[in-house]
């Protein structure tokens, strides 16, 4: 019997030693950002550019608007990869309905070759996304720019535990810049809050 | 109980903390000793060879962390971009260890938790991923890096002058036999008396009732005094023009660290094209002290000094203070592993062994229960000591202290001296800024001398300063030109009479049967090895401002040994044709009268896919 005992307590002790060695099962969580949260914003954003007040005067006759497109600039106290910095900016313009509103109101894409083998590598090529024949090559009147700040707070869920819990609100503002006045002629705000 | 039975009942309570080494920590001895002459490419391949895969693994974090500072030091950042990014998100991870099974109730002190590094390797971590985003010209990402690394601090100092704090350092503390005691260990038993009155002033405020954030203790939220990521943060700021924010992150370093004042006020001013950060050393030991090894100390490996880092150029010279120092952040209560004190307060004091044998000793024979539960306590006392002792695992590889130096460079190269005491360091190649831009260089400093280091002399051309019109051949054939296979490289080899004949696939496919990977080559640059040049079977260029780069190309290799049996068939052919040239058209020798080659920018190879890309990927599917 006591032979089965101490079988028995070295079977438990090594069972919770082999347990303790091997990976857990953490319930790890992030206040980053997150794929899912860049894909909500550019949903966000145009909506918000359809219904602005810069295509709202404009038809196929209007003078042409040809749109750049440049890499967000993370000014959050976060890291962003570059691949996320300019998703931010091409996730906007990669919908047909707003394709085919931009195309309505004679705007079109302007993505200069190196610029489109960066998105390529970064597997945000244009590729099925958008009408090859909407590109444009020559030079661009306007750019979309994107800015990321955040605001961050960190506490602990319960009084007087360990402070180990910390939320983000992202703030992205989006502008589009006429190249020859610098004039901001459309602008607005995603916010992204876990 | 028969004798027989009482030895297997002991033994079997004594089994499982004979068990735990298991997950005791060793430190890599050989990689500090390659650390401190320069090496760090064979550190690397060290470090990789046995770091762990999987993220929920106990190591995980560690080891990326030795990962990233290796291939930093080597001059490849490229290399470890995607560690890199796993790296912080694992560190701005919350409640890894967050997990209520039985087991890691019971089990979770000490070395089974998932590491993340005390506060200190934290923010050395942050900001070497800040370093790493800097040399890569991503200012956003090197603020918000930079950021991370300057978190709250608790400041334990009132709490601790109320206790005897004097009575532990008259005492000491325990440590390690005193036989192998060193003036730098004798420094650290006063650095571990302040975490032994740490740990009792947390078992007092358990006593007294008291719990929660800082386990029970009255502290003070202070800045951070983290001296690096402030300059570091200042730099990016200036950069992206955050002006507030860089006046806020200056003025907040020249109060922890008023010795810092003309270089807040150089970065300020802008007067300058090139940012240094020059660490040297390595970061103190960590050891279980006191009790049972329970309480955790930092024993410095490299001693602290206030040795200012001179930096030379063009005749003209500079002494920049230092900005942090590891050890005395490592000792620093302020920094303390909460954690560590948390786990040493809980078990100092337990009796539950004696108590336990004691139990066992004194029962009556035939009560086998009494006997039983006596015996089941002490070994799961054994078992609570066992892991009660301080988690020690570190990053032995982290710096001992790091610099920050500013200069405006011409183009498009400079000679640039670094010494720190008697370590020296000459770059002949630094690549000076185009007007209006700016390059953050990385230099991780030998600690020994190294005839490498202040050598004047190319040994190997290579992808940076291509063939300097001069005699070329491959390593692989007999030469010493470390060129990836390109065309360029090619019409190097052929102006030379080498390789006639040859396309650029034929030249590739030597690579191939020697099996040599080309860093960069098809986009990749993971999990780069030993380069070839010290017997390894990569090939790779280092940042021209780097350790790495002087390292593999101004001293002499041992020449190449051909795997393949083409190979071998060339490089004879090669060789006696060679010999049978006049003398002086035979040397490939680049020499110190060669001009300085001409700065070549290192593309980016690899881009990372970011967050987006998997969620991208299944919404266009």
């Amino acid at each position: 019997m006591v032979r089965g005992w101490i079988r028995s307590f070295v079977l438990l002790a090594a069972a919770l030693l082999a347990s303790g060695c091997a990976a857990q099962a953490p319930e790890a969580r992030t206040s980053r950002l997150t794929g899912r949260d860049i894909i909500e914003t550019g949903d966000q954003v145009r909506a918000s550019l359809a219904d602005s007040a810069l295509l709202a005067g404009r038809d196929r006759t209007s003078p042409p608007i040809k749109l750049g497109l440049a890499e967000a600039v993370n000014k959050s106290s976060d890291r962003l990869a570059a691949a996320d910095r300019w998703a931010l900016t091409a996730l906007v313009v990669y919908d047909f309905e707003v394709q085919q509103l931009l195309e309505s109101r004679n705007v079109r894409l302007y993505l200069p070759e190196d610029t489109e083998v960066v998105l390529e590598s970064m597997g945000l090529g244009p590729g099925s996304r958008v009408d090859p024949g909407w590109i444009d090559r020559t030079a661009p009147t306007h750019v979309l720019r994107a800015e990321i700040r955040s605001l961050a707070r960190q506490g602990s869920a319960v009084a007087g535990a360990v402070s180990d819990h910390r939320q983000d609100v992202y703030l992205i503002d989006y502008r589009i810049v006429e190249f020859d006045s610098s004039r901001v002629v459309w602008s607005r705000t995603g916010t992204v809050a876990d | 109980m028969s004798p027989r039975v009482t030895q297997l009942v002991v033994r079997a309570a004594l089994a499982p903390a004979l068990l735990l080494p298991a997950c005791a920590y060793q430190r890599d001895e050989s990689a500090v000793a390659l650390v401190e002459r320069g090496h760090f490419g064979a550190a690397l391949e060290r470090v990789q060879e046995t770091a762990t895969v999987k993220p929920e693994d106990r190591n995980y974090i560690l080891d990326r962390m030795k990962i990233v500072s290796m291939a930093l030091a080597e001059g490849i950042p490229q290399a470890v971009e995607p560690v890199a990014d796993r790296l912080y998100d694992r560190l701005r991870t919350q409640g890894l260890n967050d997990d209520n099974r039985f087991a890691s109730a019971v089990l979770t002190e000490g070395a089974v938790r998932i590491y993340k590094g005390d506060p200190f390797e934290q923010a050395l971590a942050f900001t070497e991923i800040a370093v790493m985003d800097g040399v890569m010209g991503d200012w956003g990402n090197m603020r918000a890096a930079a950021q991370q690394s300057l978190f709250l601090l608790r400041d334990f100092s009132q709490e601790l002058q109320s206790g005897n704090a004097a009575s532990i350092r008259k005492n000491g503390s325990g440590g390690r036999p005193a036989a192998s005691r060193s003036p730098s260990q004798t420094q650290s038993q006063e650095d571990a008396g302040e975490q032994v009155e740490l740990v009792r002033a947390a078992a007092e405020a358990e006593r007294e009732g008291k719990s929660g954030d800082a386990l029970g203790m009255d502290y003070t939220a202070v800045a951070s005094d983290f001296e690096i990521g402030y300059l570091l943060r200042a730099v990016a700021s200036r950069r992206l023009g955050e002006r507030e924010d860089m006046d806020e992150a200056l003025r907040t370093v020249v109060q922890v660290a008023p010795r810092l004042e003309p270089v807040a006020g150089l970065i300020a001013s802008g007067n300058y094209n090139t940012v240094f950060v020059v660490e040297y050393g390595v970061a103190p030991e960590k050891y279980g002290t006191g009790p049972d090894n329970a309480v955790a100390a930092r024993m410095p490996v490299t001693k602290s000094a206030d040795a200012a880092l001179v930096v030379g150029i063009a005749g003209q010279s500079s002494q920049w203070p230092i900005a942090t120092d590891v050890n005395r952040i490592a000792s620093s209560t302020r920094w303390a592993n909460l954690e560590d004190v948390r786990v040493a307060k809980s078990s100092i004091g337990s009796l539950l062994v004696a108590g336990g044998l004691v139990t066992a000793a004194v029962s009556d024979d035939d009560n086998e229960t009494q006997q039983l539960i006596g015996l089941a306590a002490a070994g799961l006392g054994a078992l609570l000591k066992a892991t009660s002792s301080a988690d020690v695992r570190h990053n032995e590889l982290f710096p001992q202290r790091s610099y920050l130096a500013l200069a405006d460079l011409q183009s498009p190269v400079n000679r640039v001296e670094f010494s720190i005491g008697s370590s020296r360091l000459v770059l002949p190649d630094v690549p000076g800024g185009p007007p209006g831009e700016l390059r953050l260089h990385y230099v991780r400093m030998p600690s020994t001398p190294e005839a490498w280091a202040t050598s004047e002399e190319l040994r190997y051309t290579n992808e940076l300063t291509g063939d300097l019109d001069r005699e070329c051949l491959p390593y692989i054939l007999g030469g010493r030109d470390v060129q990836p296979p390109s065309l360029r490289a090619l019409q190097g080899y052929q102006r030379s009479g080498y390789l006639l004949g040859f396309s650029v696939d034929d030249l590739r496919e030597l690579y191939r049967e020697e099996q040599i990977r080309i860093a960069g080559a098809d986009g990749t640059w993971d999990q780069v090895g030993l380069h070839v040049l010290e017997g390894g079977s990569w090939l790779y260029t280092p940042a021209p401002a780097s350790t790495g780069y002087k390292r593999l190309f101004y001293r002499d290799h041992e020449p190449y040994k051909p795997r393949s049996a083409r190979v071998k068939e060339l490089r004879r052919a090669i060789l006696e044709e060679r010999a049978t040239r006049p003398r002086t058209e035979t040397s490939s020798s680049p020499s110190a009268e060669q001009p300085h080659p001409a700065s070549v920018e290192l593309q980016r190879q690899s881009m990372d896919r970011g967050l987006v890309d998997e969620a991208l990927r299944r919404e266009f599917r």
